[in-house]
């Protein structure tokens, strides 16, 4: 019994990684139609750029190009200003990189009304191949421990260990998928954001600012990338490839949970990380990934709408 | 963009009695052009003394190909002439170029026979039948495992049984490899097509996600992790022996063009009208009494099976098959290319399938970087040809003749006013 | 389809069909075939073109040689060999007269085909980048400069292939890796195929056998077979009175050859295998697995993982408070796990380390390792591996006296280098006679998170066994 609850728990821990790994990328295909398929990399990029602010590790430092362009050669080495820092430094930055310009730059020229999606999920392909590459090129392939907020501790009730970390991971990654359900479902902006997803043209016969919508989507995207960074590069460490696997998980999790909601991914991620432990445990560890799998392939067939979705009119 | 793919349609249809002759004058120019051109390109290859002039005579001939294709509607009789010049020279180069080349090359030229016929697939079921596949990597596998496994009496254990599996000629092996990925995509097609665009997409890749498990997991068949040497010393076909690495690759490119063959008639066919009104608008198909779903599991499994025979020729080319070749970054590779050669065209895969196998080898002596090089060209190429190099090229073509059309008109306009004023 | 917002979904589509219904599609489109086969041609023309531009621009005496030999060189695979080889005596024979005997101009090319996108790739290059600046340094192979070529494999075996093809064109003197045991098996082909000895990290024990790898005399290891680790670290285990073990090991070609070869020597000494635990590659959440382990009766553990796993296992350990003995390949142990651990969580480890830089005879090293490269992660094995690779080229390049590859196997195979005839070596080793190599290794344990040696094993000096 105390090794269910032991692998539930971490099973648990592991699902709220894959959820917040997850929301993001859900968000953004409910609100703009924009498939991203760099949405693991987009969770890896903001992770170096901590560690670059926050440690300054001789392995991860700033890329030499960098100063050219900032002038922080004059002011000699960055301090070091740790991770909580770094993270709070980070949150502009990548929304401005991640939000604003990937917006701008990509899904606004690819992802044109009545348009093919083929094209820009193809470029974020590409995107995602770039963010890797240049990440391996220049902070090299040996992955990078990456300081946990929440520290290392673990707590034993029982004959069960529980990390304060897992802990923390699962707090606020409830937390704030339910803040952001709370916010899209309760406050006026969010109504706002949730019409111009669901019919942009009606909402732009209503007056509400569509464009500028989508927008805040792409900023809270980015703003959700970089807590998911924070919170999982501890388990994953800080690595040039890391964003392959999340990503796929986060995919799993997102379609098995329910596009259309965002507590969907909650749930999904959940699921998907019980699934694999149970899985890993009971059946075979071999097959662990499979169970997830075969799930995704039965909700797409049977429950388009996802496990925690909501039903919507079909087109076939 | 509508009305610049139709145009030159009109140009076919209305304005032949009005053009004729001065069409006859410029085309007979073109062909002549054009013959020179392809001339130049297939034979200058040959041999390895080549310097900087006769590369430039050699860029320029090709430039001079794609002029005449670009100027040349495809209706009239000169069209048909290049059209077909181009294409016997395509064929021709292919054939002629490995003449006098190394093994490295001739291996690059493999893996783009290889890849282009897993691509062609890719495309019959994309650009052609509409739907996205994910899992043609899969299904690579799958034609590559089966080669493998019927190659050589080997003795495979399945959830605690064991048998000895026949030795099996290796053209047979090969239809083997492509009936059973058909077979394997009925499997998954049958209950995934009634999904659409990305749902089928994830679907497919779960799909390659589990064949790669499946592979990787039971070792008893497939050898796991490991993977499983498949030397081609011993492969020979009709008495031509195929391990020299020139013989192997004639042997691809046969099958290449037949898959090319055969993708061109099916979409020639009644079946291919089917495919393209299915991807078209379904709905509308559907009330013409198109069967879809059996029309989109057709395409699927075609696909399927060209990379099951493609897996076949691969496991022999490469000479070692392990799960990680199969892996889902292989089949994102592939759709790539079929997008950004041009979907729903069919020599747009064969451009994409060489931007991702002989352009990012090459690519590799732009130093560490090169594979930043490549996605930033992946993603600068969707952004100014979102349709492929072959969608854009069709585009460009309509758009020249558009414009050569309306001089054209012009021109005859003043003429007939010029002869109206004679008299 | 199901989107978020199904009315612009059912738009998109109407929409996607009025523009498709449009359009007229035409084909063929045979120019686009021909411009991607121009590629294909342009690609390679360029390559050739390089070529002849580096042999002009090198000794001119030798470049219309070359050329000529290759225009007409057959299809078969040798070819180019016969023509270095030729070409190489030719040189050798008119450079009798003058003393520049390098293989091309006053340097040697050196080939090294590695996984860039891997932390074993890039320790691998790192190391060898210290030794090729060292012995440059100090005038290089026999006066001649060595001038290595880094290309990426990407870690997939049929680019690593064509990469190695590529390269045995441009007749380098040697083959410097590949590290990844199923990509070597399949470029190593196309080494032995241009007869260019290649020097790899790889461990798998197919490589050096010679009933499975063609009877290749161009491979060399630069570390033990697994095969030969498990032997060497079999009677330690015995010794700490194991008599069974659990296993956990990456389902991946890595862990599983390691799980493999482990298994065979624990069944030769008599200890049974209880639970046969897979990994998955990038696995974060190892708690199920560990539980398993904490349910096992055996009396230790033995763990077979690449550095992200094997982290991430023995925090699960710790976490779960697991107190069994762990015994493990390298990895377990390599200062690259440690640096990914919680603090104290790789204590009480055991490994064998054919090569490990916390070894004392590599304290002088590692420094100057930290010195040259003072940006990179701290060495690992992989790192020692590249690094002697290019010593032990050079010390039997010096006992040939020429730069005639053909004869390194008669050179190597069985073999003994000792520190005294080459410190660069930095341990005596000795190759068998199907490349494998004999040293002494070390069991490496963690103390408070560092790595010291419990014990050294002496060389197996079976060589006279292992056909010499």
């Amino acid at each position: 019994m105390s090794t269910f609850v032991q692998i539930s728990f971490s099973g648990l821990a592991t699902g709220a990684i894959f959820a917040l790994a997850a929301v993001g990328f859900a968000l953004l295909w409910q609100t703009a139609g924009a498939i991203n398929f760099a949405h693991g990399e987009f969770i890896a990029l903001p992770a170096v750029i901590m560690l670059i602010l926050g440690e300054q590790r001789p392995t991860v430092g700033v890329p030499e190009w960098v100063p050219l362009v900032g002038g922080t050669e004059v002011g000699g080495p960055l301090p070091e200003i740790g991770i909580v820092a770094a993270f709070v430094v980070t949150i502009p930055i990548a929304v401005l990189l991640l939000g604003y310009v990937f917006k701008v730059s990509l899904v606004d020229r690819l992802l044109t009304p009545g348009g093919d999606d083929i094209p820009l999920v193809i470029a974020t392909i590409g995107l995602g191949l770039v963010i890797r590459e240049y990440l391996r090129v220049e902070f090299g392939a040996t992955p990078q421990q990456f300081p946990s907020v929440f520290g290392t501790e673990v707590w034993r009730p029982g004959r069960i260990a529980i990390s304060v970390d897992d802990v923390g991971i699962l707090v606020v990654s409830v937390a704030v998928i339910l803040a952001l359900q709370l916010y899209l479902r309760r406050t006026y902006t969010g109504w706002q954001m949730e019409a111009a997803a669901q019919s942009p043209n009606t909402a732009r016969v209503l007056g509400i600012p569509v464009g500028r919508m989508i927008l805040y989507t792409f900023g809270i995207n980015a703003v959700l990338v970089t807590v998911a960074a924070l919170l999982v590069t501890p388990t994953t460490n800080a690595r040039w490839d890391g964003g392959i696997s999340l990503g796929l998980f986060a995919f799993t999790a997102a379609i098995i949970g329910g596009f259309n909601q965002v507590r969907g991914a909650l749930f999904g991620g959940f699921l998907v990380g019980l699934l694999q432990n149970w899985s890993g445990y009971y059946l075979s560890s071999a097959y662990r990934d499979a169970l997830p799998l075969l799930l995704m392939i039965l909700v797409i067939l049977w429950r388009p709408q996802g496990l925690f979705g909501i039903a919507e009119e079909r087109t076939i | 963009m509508s009305t610049v793919t139709s145009a030159p349609a009109g140009l076919g249809d209305g304005q032949d009695t009005v053009t004729a002759v001065e069409r006859g004058a410029v085309s007979w120019r073109l062909v002549v052009a054009a013959v020179v051109a392809t001339a130049l390109v297939v034979t200058l290859p040959v041999g390895r003394s080549q310097f900087a002039g006769i590369m430039w005579l050699w860029a320029l001939a090709l430039v001079g190909i794609v002029g005449c294709n670009l100027l040349v509607p495809l209706s009239s009789w000169t069209g048909i002439v290049v059209k077909w010049m181009t294409l016997a020279g395509c064929l021709a180069f292919l054939v002629v170029f490995p003449i006098g080349r190394s093994d490295s090359t001739l291996l690059d030229l493999g893996l783009f026979a290889v890849f282009g016929i897993v691509c062609i697939g890719t495309n019959l079921v994309h650009g052609f039948a509409g739907k996205v596949s994910l899992a043609q990597a899969g299904f690579l596998g799958i034609g590559a495992y089966v080669s493998v496994l019927l190659d050589d009496g080997r003795e495979v254990a399945i959830g605690g049984m064991s048998t000895t599996l026949p030795n099996v000629p290796f053209l047979l092996a090969i239809a083997i490899a492509g009936l059973t990925s058909m077979v394997f995509s009925v499997l998954i097609g049958f209950p995934a097509l009634r999904v659409q665009g990305p749902w089928l997409a994830f679907v497919t890749l779960a799909f390659n996600l589990l064949v790669f498990l499946v592979l990787n997991n039971e070792e008893g068949l497939t050898g796991g992790s490991r993977g499983i040497r498949i030397p081609r010393d011993d492969v020979d076909v009709f008495g031509i022996d195929l391990f020299p690495s020139r013989n192997y690759y004639y042997f691809c490119l046969v099958f290449l063009v037949a898959a090319v063959a055969v993708v061109w008639w099916i979409v020639r066919s009644p079946w291919g009208r089917a495919f393209k009104a299915l991807r078209d608008n379904p709905a509308r198909a559907a009330s013409l009494g198109v069967d879809i779903r059996t029309y989109t599991l057709l395409a699927f499994s075609i696909g399927a099976g060209l990379a099951g025979v493609a897996g076949a020729l691969y496991a022999r080319l490469i000479e070692f098959v392990d799960p990680r070749g199969f892996y889902i970054g292989q089949s994102f590779d592939f759709f790539l290319a079929t997008v950004v050669g041009g979907l729903g065209t069919l020599v747009g895969p064969l451009i994409g399938v060489s931007f991702i196998t002989v352009l990012t080898d090459r690519l590799r002596v732009a130093g560490d970087y090169y594979r930043v090089w490549f996605g930033l060209f992946v993603v600068v190429m969707m952004l100014v040809a979102p349709k492929g190099v072959a969608g854009s090229f069709n585009l460009l073509r309509a758009r020249i003749q558009k414009r050569l059309h309306k001089r054209l008109q012009s021109r005859l306009r003043q003429r007939r006013r010029g002869t109206r004023e004679t008299p | 389809m199901i989107l978020g917002g199904s009315v612009t979904t059912v738009a998109r589509q109407a929409e996607k069909g009025e523009t498709r219904m449009t359009k007229v599609s035409r084909w063929p489109k045979p120019l686009m075939l021909l411009a991607a086969l121009s590629l294909v041609a342009a690609a390679c023309g360029d390559d050739d073109d390089s070529e002849t531009a580096e042999t002009s621009g090198g000794a001119t005496t030798e470049a219309p040689v070359e050329t000529t030999a290759d225009t007409t060189a057959p299809e078969t695979t040798e070819a180019p060999v016969e023509t270095t080889a030729d070409t190489s005596a030719g040189t050798t024979e008119a450079s009798v007269a003058t003393t520049a005997e390098c293989p091309d101009g006053d340097s040697v090319p050196v080939a090294v085909p590695y996984e860039a996108n891997q932390p074993a790739g890039e320790n691998w290059r790192l190391g060898l980048e210290m030794a090729v600046a060292e012995i440059n340094d100090a005038g290089g192979i026999l006066g001649c400069q060595i001038v290595p070529e880094f290309q990426d494999t990407q870690a997939d075996p049929d680019v690593s292939k064509q990469v190695v093809a590529d390269m045995a064109e441009g007749s380098p003197y040697v083959f410097l890796g590949t590290v990844f045991s199923s990509n070597t098996i399949v470029n190593m082909v196309e080494a032995q195929r241009a007869e260019i000895p290649m020097f790899v990290g790889a461990e798998a024990p197919a490589i050096t056998n010679r009933e499975e790898n063609g009877d290749n005399d161009f491979i060399y290891r630069t570390s033990f077979g697994v095969d030969t680790a498990a032997a060497k670290f079999i009677d330690y285990i015995v010794d700490q009175g194991v008599t069974s073990v659990d296993m956990i090991y990456k389902n991946d070609e890595f862990g599983a050859g390691g799980r493999d070869a482990y298994a065979a020597a624990f069944d030769e000494v008599g200890i049974a295998i209880q639970l046969d635990i897979q990994v998955q590659p990038d696995q974060i959440d190892l708690s199920s697995e560990v539980a398993q382990l904490a349910g096992g009766e055996a009396d230790a553990i033995f763990a077979f993982m690449t550095e992200i796993e094997t982290a991430a296992f023995l925090d699960e350990v710790q976490a779960q408070a697991l107190e069994k003995p762990i015994y493990g390949g390298d990895v377990l142990s390599a200062a690259s796990t440690i640096a990914l651990v919680q603090p104290g969580a790789a204590d009480g480890t055991q490994t064998h380390a054919g090569l490990n830089a916390s070894a004392p005879v590599f304290a002088d090293w590692k420094e100057a390792y930290a010195a040259f490269h003072p940006s990179a992660n701290p060495p690992d094995h992989n790192s020692i591996k590249g690094y002697t690779a290019v010593y032990i080229v050079k010390e039997i390049t010096e006992r040939i006296g020429s730069f005639d590859n053909s004869q390194f196997s008669d050179q190597l195979h069985c073999a003994t280098i000792t520190v005294d005839d080459e410190p660069g070596v930095l341990l005596d080793v000795s190759y068998d006679a199907n490349g494998d190599i004999d040293r002494e290794s070390y069991i490496v344990g963690v103390v408070n998170g560092v790595g010291e040696i419990v014990a050294t094993v002496p060389p197996l000096g079976n060589l006279a066994d292992r056909g010499c």
